[in-house]
């Protein structure tokens, strides 16, 4: 403790190097937010939209009904690691608005299975069993204006309670109707599954799980697909632009690097007659390397808070949003790091001294 | 107890011994005066009593145990715990406030800090230079460097005090104060080994040694 205090005095007494120490620190996180940051903010960004198009997305199909793929397979499979949520679909059939009759224009309902996902969000109250919403682009074409309207096809007769508008990857059910499914349902067959993972890179390995989970008369006639494609994009596009971001980070922290360890060198070199006194006075080596650690370290602490604050602002003036915290904690103990690997060299240098050498009187 | 038996000493392996064949003990509680001509290895003997320099060879003795070949780490601690220094010129830290550097005599040794300011105080009034404590060594004068010096020494109250030519920069009244002080870290048992010039010293000394 009493050393870490005497390296806190030095770092005071020292105040030139204590302020280039602290700038180019500061600088260094500066410079990583406003490109590194921005960087890693093009790539969230980048990632997000490839994502839209469905790169978390597996579909199960049962195209011609000959796999029998039944709809507790949702339960099934909701609970392989992983999964975020499982979304099934029944058979289509037309149903037309029931005031209308015939004259009406046909538009397609699907019974579902699973709790239904933030992708579809629901106005108006939820459907309790045999009640149907109505997507928001099917509301025109059975000829409606509000959707509590009541719903006749082949076998099917639904009053729907409220609208909908959905999202990718569901976002073509806004042509459809969906009725909730029966109370009892395990039996019913599915024609299509929606499994939307946590993460890309868990499809493949949660797409063989489904393989095994799923309940079907004849699993090997489903067809699972996966965006194999897109993941790969995202993989390749990901790749090249986080190696980028991460090549431009290890320049200037190598040049942060450079420039602490000049510093700190010069720093040492103009005290070695105080380190010479301190290693006569019964300071270990260790001691030594500590104290002009302990002074790197202050001086970065304050060089890596400044810049952070100083980088954030100017982030958001230029991007107008804050990056993420993990990578904001991330910078600032990186810096910090940075700074104390820097003092290692100069420290041992100070701890390597002869002390007769430098106290000597000739 | 310090001792040195055969003990040589030379800064290169191909350059001249500056201390050769050296046999002396310097008994607990007493003065010892190292005098001889300028070049003559007073200092080099210090240092080498003050765990500083390794002996090239013979023995180096601190309480009846060897401790030229101990490692760098445990002849630090001695030089912390045990051994009090006074440079020629005083080598303050001209950073930091007087009481600070008298508090650096403890620093190493672990000294609780507080117990380390009382005693630091004590003897700054001692010396009679308690007079704002927080002045620099560049608002003081080379003999109350000198003192100050003296006190940062004192302060772990050492079983060892070697003085290299303490009063070799002060005029007469200073280098009594000096001597005085010296004096004061014998009686209280501790084996003072002071290198000078200045023959007539010798006579406030148990023993001398001349090189």
């Amino acid at each position: 403790m009493a050393l870490v205090s005497e390296g806190a005095a030095i770092a005071r007494s020292q105040l030139v190097a204590t302020t280039v120490t602290a700038l180019v620190v500061a600088a260094v996180c500066g410079v990583i937010f406003a490109t590194v940051g921005q960087s890693a903010a093009t790539v969230a960004k980048v990632l997000a939209s490839i994502d839209e198009a469905g790169t978390r997305t597996i579909v199960v199909r049962d195209a011609s009904d000959e796999a029998g793929l039944r709809a507790d397979s949702v339960n099934a499979l909701s609970s392989i690691d992983g999964v975020v949520w499982v979304f099934g679909l029944g058979q289509a059939t037309d149903v037309r608005n029931a005031d209308l009759g015939l004259a009406g224009q046909a538009v397609p309902a699907r019974r579902y299975y699973g709790d239904l996902p933030a992708e579809i969000q629901v106005s108006g109250r939820l459907p309790r069993s045999g009640e149907a919403l109505i997507g928001s682009e099917a509301i025109g074409a059975v000829g409606v204006a509000s959707p509590a309207v009541g719903l006749v096809g082949p076998g099917t007769d639904v009053a729907a309670v409220g609208g909908f508008q959905a999202q990718a990857p569901l976002a073509f059910l806004s042509r459809s109707v969906l009725i909730a499914p029966r109370i009892s349902a395990s039996d019913d067959r599915l024609r299509e599954l929606y499994v939307v993972v946590d993460r890309a890179e868990l499809v493949a390995q949660v797409a063989t799980a489904i393989r095994l989970a799923v309940h079907a008369e004849a699993p090997q006639r489903l067809a699972i697909e996966t965006p194999r494609l897109l993941v790969d994009l995202r993989s390749a596009v990901g790749g090249e632009l986080i190696g980028s971001a991460r090549q431009l980070l290890l320049i200037v922290l190598a040049v942060g690097l450079l420039l602490v360890t000049a510093t700190t060198a010069g720093a040492v070199s103009a005290r070695r007659r105080d380190f010479g006194r301190r290693r006569a006075l019964g300071a270990t080596r260790s001691a030594v390397v500590l104290l002009v650690l302990i002074q790197t370290g202050v001086a970065a602490l304050i060089g890596s808070v400044a810049g952070t604050v100083v980088g954030l602002l100017a982030v958001l003036r230029l991007a107008g949003s804050l990056p993420d915290p993990a990578f904001i904690l991330g910078v600032s103990v990186l810096a910090l790091l940075m700074a104390l690997a820097a003092g290692v060299p100069p420290a041992l240098l100070a701890a390597f001294r002869d002390p007769v050498r430098i106290l000597r009187v000739p | 107890m310090i001792a040195v038996s055969e003990l040589a000493f030379s800064y290169h392996s191909n350059a001249p011994p500056v201390l050769t064949d050296l046999s002396v003990a310097f008994p607990a509680g007493d003065t010892t005066v190292v005098t001889g001509p300028s070049g003559c290895g007073k200092s080099t003997l210090l240092y080498v009593l003050g765990l500083m320099l390794r002996p090239t060879a013979g023995r180096l003795e601190i309480n009846g145990a060897d401790a030229a070949t101990l490692p760098d780490a445990e002849r630090s601690g001695l030089r912390a715990e045990r051994i009090g220094f006074v440079f020629q010129d005083a080598v303050l830290d001209p950073t930091r406030t007087i009481i600070d550097n008298v508090l650096e005599g403890g620093l190493y040794a672990g000294i609780n800090p507080s117990t380390a300011r009382s005693r630091a105080l004590d003897l700054l009034r001692w010396f009679g230079v308690e007079e704002r404590p927080n002045r620099r060594p560049g608002e003081i004068s080379g003999g109350q460097a000198q003192r100050v010096a003296l006190c940062r020494a004192l302060l772990k109250q050492p079983s060892i005090l070697l003085a290299d030519e303490p009063t070799g920069n002060l005029d007469r009244a200073s280098a009594d104060i000096v001597w005085q002080a010296l004096a004061v870290a014998r009686d209280e048992g501790a084996a003072v080994v002071v290198a000078t010039h200045d023959l007539s010293r010798s006579v406030e000394a148990q023993h001398t040694v001349r090189l």
